[in-house]
C-alpha cells in the first residue's frame, strides 16, 4: 500500500448507468480535479468494457479515491479486474442498479469470503 | 510451536463466526442500500417527468473544475495492529470562508427545480453514508478472511508437523 495513506479529504469515485450517476452527483459526490479528470463514469450501452476497465484501474491507482461506488452490472462486465483487486484501499463497493436488482450470490468479497469455506466451490 | 492445535482452532472457530456476522451484515446494509437508491431513483424520474428528461441529465453536470467539487469528506485511517485495518469514516465538508463555500449540486439542474429532486438528492445522500458503512463491514470482513487463511496455513503446518513425530 504504498499509494494509498491515511488522510482527510478522499473522495468516492461512481461507474455506473446514467441515472446512477446523476443521483450520486447530485448527492455531492463529484469531483473534476486540477487536470480535469472526473471521478465518475457513465456507462451506457456504447461504452466499451475495455474503457470501463481502464477507468477502473486509474480510480484505484489515483490516491484521492478511497472508495469505488460501481454498478453491479457493470461489476460483471470487468468481474476479473475486480476480483484480482485485493487491496483494502481503495473499498469498491457494489451497488444495485435501477434495472439490475442486488445479487448477493455475484458480490466480489462474499464471493471471497464463501469460497473459504468450501474450496471446491471457488468457481 | 507456541500453541495448541486446541488453541488454534478455537480461533479459528471464532473468527469463522465473526466472519458470518460479518457477511450478514454486508447483505442486510446491501438490501438497505437497495432500498435507498430505488427510492432515490424513483423521486429522480418524477423530476425528470415533471422538467423534461432533457433537462435533468448528465448534461447538466458542469465540466469545469471550480464548480464540481465534493460535498463530503472521507476519512481513512489505517492502522496495522488494530482489529479492523481500515476505517472509513465521512462527514460534510465545512466551508472556510463564505467565497469558496461549495455550491449545492442541485443547482445545475435550474433555479426553481421540483421537490422531488431535493428528496431524491437526501436518498442518494443517505445512501452515500450507508456506502460507508459498507466499505467498514467490508474492511473488516478483508481482514478476517486473511486472519483465518493465516491460522488455517498453521493448523496445518502443526498437523504435519505432529503426524511427523507419531
Amino acid at each position: 500500500m504504498a499509494l494509498h495513506s491515511a488522510g482527510k479529504g478522499k473522495l468516492l469515485a461512481v461507474i455506473g448507468d446514467e441515472d446512477t450517476c446523476v443521483g450520486f452527483l447530485l448527492g455531492g459526490v463529484g469531483e473534476i480535479n486540477k487536470h480535469r479528470q472526473p471521478n465518475f463514469l457513465v456507462v451506457d450501452k456504447n461504452t466499451a468494457i475495455s474503457e470501463i476497465e481502464d477507468m477502473f484501474k486509474r480510480f484505484i491507482k489515483r490516491d484521492d479515491i478511497d472508495i469505488i461506488l460501481i454498478n453491479q452490472n457493470v461489476a460483471e462486465m470487468i468481474r476479473h479486474v475486480i476480483d484480482s483487486h485485493t487491496q483494502p484501499i481503495p473499498s469498491v463497493l457494489e451497488i444495485p442498479s435501477k434495472d439490475h436488482p442486488y445479487d448477493a450470490s455475484k458480490d466480489s468479497i462474499l464471493r471471497r469470503a464463501k469460497g473459504m469455506f468450501n474450496p471446491e466451490d471457488i468457481h | 510451536m507456541s500453541k495448541s492445535i486446541d488453541v488454534l482452532s478455537e480461533e479459528i472457530d471464532e473468527l469463522l463466526l465473526r466472519k458470518l456476522e460479518l457477511m450478514q451484515e454486508k447483505v442486510q446494509k446491501n438490501v438497505q442500500m437497495e432500498t435507498l437508491l430505488k427510492d432515490g431513483h424513483i423521486e429522480l424520474a418524477k423530476a425528470k417527468y415533471i422538467r423534461g428528461k432533457e433537462n435533468i441529465s448528465i448534461l447538466q453536470v458542469p465540466n469545469n473544475e471550480d464548480t464540481v467539487t465534493s460535498l463530503f469528506d472521507l476519512e481513512t485511517n489505517v492502522n496495522d495492529n488494530d482489529e479492523p485495518a481500515v476505517c472509513f469514516d465521512i462527514s460534510l465538508k465545512k466551508s472556510s470562508s463564505e467565497t469558496d463555500e461549495p455550491k449545492d449540486p442541485v443547482k445545475w439542474f435550474g433555479v426553481l427545480v421540483p421537490q422531488n429532486l431535493r428528496k431524491s438528492q437526501k436518498r442518494f445522500q443517505e445512501s452515500i453514508y450507508l456506502a460507508v458503512k459498507i466499505a467498514n463491514v467490508q474492511a473488516e470482513l478483508t481482514s478476517v478472511l486473511s486472519k483465518l487463511k493465516a491460522l488455517h496455513i498453521e493448523k496445518d503446518n502443526l498437523c504435519s508437523a505432529n503426524d511427523v513425530k507419531t
